[in-house]
């Protein structure tokens, strides 16, 4: 016997995160960061664009390689905007120049591991 | 239109670094960049124009920017200005012969838009630029940026913008994607904020040469290499 | 009151309200919005017919004047009031998404499954998850290592694919699709619908070509034109990945068919990786919208990627000031678990292929609750499920999860970003 199962749900247009690849570009090259320098550094500039009130969202840094600078960042998605412009007009840290550049931004996790602009062949 | 456009990369007289500024932009995803010559006329008497080359021979400058008799604009692909009067900013949309008009970012605007300069500039396909390297480099002229260019967008609706970097240095280069989020802060919708870096500038481009076939004839496929920007004041 | 007559008042009610909306200058509106609220509210109780007539004609009289103020407010546009703010609410829109999941039996006669994974053609990676395991099968490891290989073309004209002899040995059925922009599209001359994403103005088209159609057939009248597009109008070549599927297992003809191009074989490339005490979501197989004590979807996904980009679920040394992510509850903690991915040019039939190979293996007691399957198509390709339009606005995801139940239940999600139809 069958078991009579048949279900379809769309959800539309929910996303409660969005999630952003980024990378640090640094005038010193050989400068190091910690994660905890990393976040600390994002969190000034979005106050320093916005204010305590707008800068008032939580994110998440999920993972950080500190030998690439590379971070992939979770914001809500209210707050999507202002993170990433607060990223772009950031341009000091530490008295040297520094730029974020970022690679991916996404709605889903999952795909961040899957950008075909990033396929190698062997 | 996806192809990117930063139509404004300043020029410097360092060739490497200006080597490193088309790479980091290509790297980042233009396809199309513009080199920007700055000139700054004085209030009274004449100065020299550069020349789009390095080895530059001078010439003299004509009291108001008029292409077609001049010879010495010829060399450049586009031509933009940045007025500094409101005069100057009318007769800019109204009646000047130039492809891009660039809005002040470094300063507090010094006259209002009005609606009906803005709107003939639209329907004469000038674009208005918008340079954001300034924001980065220091919070006094984020706030000029951010309100001069909104005050801009109230006006033409978030058409007719272009966004460009207006630097030197590789590191105050931003990716296509970051600027158009950016754009929103001006208050351009998401559509617009892509357009004002892609379909705006290829506007802007068909604009110059249609204005330079119509006085020299059809050009050649040609690689767009130089643009000019003068800054006339006090007339 | 009667039944009539309050639908009537109510209809006039949102209509008077919607047109309010659309003053352009903040004062305007809101005094419209308040004058209409508090009017309706002033005339709650008014139950006296003639009154109410009169108070209806008057309401329908203020409609046409509203309307008529918006259309002039609208020719003189309205600076937008320090009130209002820096349209901070623009501010938190994010471009729209689709997620549409889809539970069934393997079995069953609704199962779509098969469609699903053929309709979605050009897939580029796929990862496979397998919780509460240290080492995959052997036949599902075969399965994954002897993907297909494909071919790399590089600066392949259009028009080779379309030749008599490519036509006769490569193509069976299909189409060509060519997402142009405008200026290519006006020198292509071919004919093309404006793409449903970038209508107004028009700034990349779509050029579909049947290539099974009568017309199409070598030297008939839609062939010569196409061919002629291609070769003469515009010149169109690029670097082309390609790989064939053959039912019969007959040799594939593309590599002799293309010999006189630059071409390069390519095996997909394989990677795998072992975790250890891996945090796993709690999945109930009838509960896909996650309300009783189970996992919802979208959490799952995001579980998923986080297990791809490997976020660490230790507990961080900086007390929850990096992160606030953790694993979804219910929980359990498994003691190993194997990712597997897999990239390079898959073809769906493949993908087929590798299901069939996971619904032996879950059925192996021992190996897992459940086994997800995530297939990512190519961000750029200008279709993604079918023949349905795919567009990149800022990203072009389209990818779908399969999550496989002993029971052999599954769940699908299929996500899409921006630019994309609804998948099937």
């Amino acid at each position: 016997m069958q078991p009579a199962i048949f279900e379809r749900v769309v959800v539309k247009n929910s996303p409660v995160y969005q999630y952003m690849k980024v990378s640090l570009v640094l005038e010193h090259v050989q400068t190091k960061l910690t994660a905890v320098e990393l976040k600390h550094l994002i969190t000034t500039g979005l106050k320093s664009l916005y204010g305590e009130v707008g800068a008032a969202f939580p994110f998440d840094l999920l993972t950080f390689e500190e030998d690439t600078l590379t971070a992939v960042l979770r914001v809500y998605s209210r707050g999507l905007v202002r993170l990433w412009s607060s990223l772009t007009l950031l341009g000091f840290f530490q008295q040297q120049r520094c730029a974020f550049r970022v690679l991916q931004v996404s709605p889903y996790l999952l795909s961040l591991t899957g950008n075909s602009r990033d396929l190698t062949l062997d | 239109m996806s192809l990117f456009m930063d139509l404004n990369l300043s020029w410097t007289t360092d060739k490497r670094r200006l080597q490193t500024l088309l790479e980091t932009a290509a790297h980042l995803g233009f396809s199309t960049v513009a080199i920007n010559y700055t000139y700054e006329a004085p209030s009274k008497g004449k100065k020299e124009i550069p020349k789009p080359t390095p080895v530059s021979q001078l010439v003299e400058q004509l009291p108001i920017v008029q292409r077609h008799n001049a010879a010495e604009y010829k060399a450049y692909d586009l031509l933009a200005v940045q007025p500094t009067t409101e005069k100057l900013f009318h007769a800019a949309c109204m009646t000047f012969d130039v492809d891009i008009i660039c809005i002040t970012v470094t300063e507090r605007l010094p006259f209002f838009f009005k609606r009906a300069p803005v709107n003939g500039a639209r329907e004469r396909g000038v674009m208005f630029e918008v340079c954001y390297a300034a924001a980065i480099r220091d919070s006094t002229m984020r706030r000029y940026t951010l309100t001069n260019a909104t005050s801009l967008v109230e006006r033409c609706a978030g058409k007719n913008v272009l966004i460009s970097s207006g630097t030197d240095k590789p590191l105050e280069l931003r990716g296509p994607y970051d600027i158009s989020n950016l754009a929103q802060l001006f208050g351009m919708s998401d559509v617009d904020a892509k357009d004002g870096v892609s379909s705006n500038g290829r506007s802007v481009l068909l604009h110059a040469d249609t204005v330079s076939m119509a006085t020299d004839g059809p050009p050649a496929a040609k690689k767009l290499k130089t643009a000019a920007t003068a800054a006339p004041s006090g007339l | 009151m009667a039944s009539s007559s309050r639908s009537q008042i109510l209809a006039l009610y949102r209509m008077l309200m919607r047109e309010s909306n659309k003053f352009p200058s903040y004062n305007f509106r809101n005094y419209a919005i308040r004058r209409v609220k508090d009017g309706f509210r002033e005339n709650k109780h008014v139950d006296n017919p003639k009154k109410m007539d009169q108070l209806l004609s008057d309401a329908r009289e203020s409609l046409a004047l509203i309307r008529r103020q918006v259309s002039v407010g609208k020719m003189y546009g309205a600076q937008r009031t320090i009130v209002e703010g820096l349209g901070s609410r623009h501010l938190e829109k994010t471009p729209r998404t689709l997620l549409v999941c889809e539970r069934s039996h393997l079995d069953h006669e609704d199962a779509r499954l098969g469609r699903h994974v053929e309709q979605h053609s050009f897939n580029h990676q796929l990862s496979l998850l397998v919780p509460g395991c240290d080492r995959l099968p052997a036949e599902l490891d075969a399965a994954l290592k002897g993907m297909r290989s494909f071919l790399l073309v590089r600066d392949l004209p259009l028009a080779r694919l379309l030749e008599e002899d490519f036509i006769d040995q490569a193509v069976h059925k299909g189409k060509l699709v060519l997402s142009v922009d405008k200026d290519t599209y006006e020198v292509l001359g071919l004919e093309g619908k404006p793409s449903q994403y970038q209508r107004r103005p028009a700034g990349r088209y779509v050029v579909s070509v049947d290539l099974k159609d009568k017309t199409m057939s070598p030297g008939g009248r839609g062939h010569q034109r196409v061919l002629k597009a291609l070769t003469e109008h515009t010149p169109l070549s690029c670097d082309l990945l390609l790989s064939q599927h053959l039912p019969g297992g007959e040799s594939p003809a593309l590599q002799s068919l293309l010999s006189n191009h630059k071409l390069s074989e390519h095996r997909p490339r394989v990677s795998s990786r072992v975790m250890t005490s891996l945090p796993c979501p709690t999945l109930m197989t009838s509960d896909l919208q996650g309300e009783r004590q189970s996992c919802d979807p979208q959490s799952f996904l995001e579980w998923l990627g986080a297990v791809d980009v490997g976020v660490s679920f230790e507990e961080d040394r900086s007390g929850g000031y990096l992160s606030s992510y953790e694993c979804p509850q219910p929980q359990t903690v498994v003691d190993a678990a194997v990712r597997c991915g897999v990239s390079g040019l898959l073809l769906p039939e493949d993908i087929y292929g590798l299901v069939d190979v996971l619904r032996r293996s879950v059925l192996e007691p021992k190996l897992a609750p459940w086994l997800a399957l995530t297939v990512h198509g190519f961000q750029d390709s200008p279709v993604s499920w079918g023949t349905a339009e795919h567009g990149f606005l800022s990203g072009g995801e389209n990818f779908y999860t399969l999550v496989l139940f002993q029971n052999l239940d599954y769940w699908i999600c299929m996500a899409t970003g921006s630019h994309d139809a609804c998948p099937p």
